[in-house]
């Protein structure tokens, strides 16, 4: 399946070639250890698309990034006959959960409360998008933690494949609210400063605001050359811990074995590693044993034990959650548009016991298949390979 | 390759009374325990178990739906933290609209794809279509579709005001054991049904209101159920308050 547009709005900017040049640049748009989009970015936003300037911010957020893929795509509009694949994990959480505090506390009346509760289902995003894309066709909410846009992505080539619908818009929105950064907070994950993934002085997570959106559609009938292409995908789930990965990344090596196999790829045809790479220091030691194994296993590899170059970009945007992996998609993308890698920005000290290959700076290279990976809360993962357009 | 129901189950809020006094079940949610009640009762029928071969193996997947997912428990983070300025995590991680679903894959020892999806009073359509997807393409053997939604006792008024039509919201939870036809092989026994599609359409006229008795977003499953435990064979056309409608076709036993 090929990817014929991106479009990403996040702390590291309000399109996907900010975010590409941030990260290019080492600009963080992490501030005092979160990533929140500004009222300055918002502000041009809502100027941008006055079709939602007056949606909450994850809608608005979501329109943007939208309509950047589909106009890169050439998509005049969604079709019936299309589908839209949205990944959040707390919806529009900041238009009640005030209100809902206020009418416990009996500051609020069950009117205002039943007019803010009306964005309490997480399918009022896909509502409301579809109404301001005039969209009237299939639609998916995926909500499976941080692994959600991931897992939308994997979902719409099974769509495509099966011929269910002609082209899919994917990917995530997510911004902030109280109850997840206080739920983070209280599970001592997060980090007041930039986080610095698979650092041995790594602190935690920087939970931040994003939204990101793909385009995806066969190769035959596209109008416009593709990007990238979309070759494997592997779901898996731990079943080990509700917010801990399985210490040796046993979930996450499924889903990359997985991805692999459906890309009829071997791990040495893999140029680059995009991990997800939080900074927590169960994610990173999860994930980092899961890559080492997969590529010492690899029997078929002529390089011996070398591993591939893998990066986490999180110093740049901060952790998105349930959009994260739509987010990291659009740079891998663009990764393999400009045949360049990124290093992990922060990362001075790598931890020993993870034994990854970092790559020193950001540097052109051959970049034919990257290998992407999420985990998410609840033990589920997801891993995809993006492919050169010409694989 | 063909889509086969081999068991269903079904739970509602006086089920649960056995259940809260299990220490397995001490940091649950009503909606893992109401999920898990239907799981147990669609398994009961094969002895309470899956097989060997799927128990713990990389064949079983799940497909967990909710509308209004963990509302209970956010409320109750939510409350905690206003009154004492205490954000308790337990709360936190149970909160999360995959919360019940990485309980149930803890309980299963499931390693397959395990997915949560959440799309109004679409939500129970989602989850039937994805695990079809799933099983035709491979991606399992067996998988688990379970729709559950619980209500917040001081919110329910609230609730019930937001859907202008006359539908008394209620609980519930609902599971379809689907598996495709090497699975059936290894199961060594007869399908209940084979699903054959979910569809969904708009309607010109003015839509009917849903007259469902007890309705949640995730209950399409439940009617599925209902409805395939009266009937071999035959159509299930769910009729949606915003004019649109959805429609499960299936067909009796093997055929």
């Amino acid at each position: 399946m090929q990817i014929s547009g991106i479009g990403a709005v996040s702390c590291a900017g309000n399109s996907a070639d900010a975010l590409w040049r941030n990260a290019l640049a080492e600009h963080s748009g992490i501030s005092d250890g979160v990533g929140i989009i500004s009222n300055t970015q918002h502000a041009e936003l809502r100027a941008a698309h006055p079709r939602a300037a007056h949606a909450s911010k994850p809608v608005l957020y979501a329109y943007a990034a939208m309509t950047e893929a589909m106009r890169q795509a050439g998509w005049a509009k969604l079709n019936d006959d299309d589908g839209l694949i949205l990944a959040t994990t707390t919806g529009q959480i900041p238009a009640w959960e005030g209100v809902m505090i206020r009418f416990l506390k009996k500051q609020a009346t069950a009117a205002e409360l039943a007019s803010a509760l009306r964005t309490q289902s997480l399918g009022s995003i896909t509502a409301e998008l579809s109404e301001l894309l005039d969209f009237r066709g299939r639609s998916f909410l995926t909500s499976s933690a941080c692994a959600a846009s991931t897992q939308g992505l994997a979902l719409a080539v099974q769509w495509l494949t099966q011929g269910k619908v002609k082209r899919v818009l994917v990917g995530g929105t997510e911004v902030l609210c109280n109850l997840t950064l206080e739920g983070f907070r209280s599970l001592q994950l997060m980090s007041p400063l930039n986080s610095t993934p698979f650092d041995v002085n790594r602190k935690g997570i920087n939970l931040s605001e994003a939204a990101a959106f793909i385009c995806l559609e066969p190769t035959a009938g596209a109008v416009t050359a593709p990007l990238a292409k979309l070759t494997g995908f592997g779901l898996s789930t731990d079943g080990y811990h509700m917010t801990a990965p399985h210490p040796e990344g046993r979930g996450i090596f499924e889903a990359m074995n997985a991805a692999l196999r459906t890309a009829a790829l071997a791990p040495h045809d893999i140029s680059w590693v995009h991990a997800h790479g939080t900074g927590s220091r169960h994610n990173d030691q999860a994930e980092g044993a899961a890559i080492t194994r997969l590529f010492r296993n690899d029997h078929t590899n002529d390089r011996n034990d070398e591993q591939p170059w893998t990066s986490s970009t999180k110093w740049v945007h901060g952790h998105a959650l349930g959009a994260s992996g739509a987010l990291e998609t659009a740079l891998c993308v663009q990764a393999l548009l400009k045949q360049t890698i990124l290093k992990t920005s922060g990362l001075k000290n790598p931890d020993p016991a993870i034994a990854l290959r970092h790559p020193a700076a950001n540097a052109p290279m051959k970049l034919r298949h990257i290998l992407k990976t999420t985990l998410g809360f609840g033990g589920s993962n997801a891993a995809l390979v993006i492919s050169e357009a010409g694989a | 390759m063909n889509i086969h129901v081999v068991t269903t189950g079904l739970s509602k809020t006086k089920d649960l009374e056995a259940l809260k006094t299990k220490a397995e079940f001490r940091k649950a949610t009503r909606n893992m325990m109401l999920a898990w009640s239907s799981i147990e009762d669609a398994l009961s029928t094969l002895g309470g178990i899956l097989p060997a071969s799927t128990e713990g193996a990389s064949t079983g997947a799940i497909v967990m739906g909710s509308g209004f997912g963990e509302l209970e428990v956010t409320r109750n983070f939510l409350s905690g933290l206003a009154d004492s300025g205490v954000a308790r995590p337990l709360l936190f991680q149970n909160s999360l609209h995959n919360a019940t679903l990485g309980f149930i894959a803890m309980k299963m020892a499931f390693t397959g794809p395990s997915i949560t999806l959440s799309n109004r009073c679409f939500t129970g359509e989602n989850c039937i279509e994805v695990a079809m997807q799933l099983l035709t393409q491979g991606q399992c053997q067996f998988c688990l579709v379970t729709g559950v939604d619980t209500l917040v006792p001081e919110l329910t008024e609230v609730l019930n005001a937001i859907y202008s039509s006359p539908v008394a919201l209620g609980e519930g939870a609902a599971t379809l054991l689907l598996t495709n036809d090497d699975g059936l092989k290894i199961l060594a026994r007869p399908a209940l049904a084979q699903l054959h599609d979910v569809t969904y359409g708009r309607r010109a006229e003015k839509p009917a209101p849903c007259d469902f008795d007890g309705y949640y977003e995730a209950d399409a499953i439940e009617r599925l159920v209902l409805a395939l435990r009266a009937a071999g064979t035959g159509t299930l056309t769910l009729e949606k308050p915003d004019g649109t409608h959805s429609s499960v076709h299936w067909s009796q036993g093997n055929a």
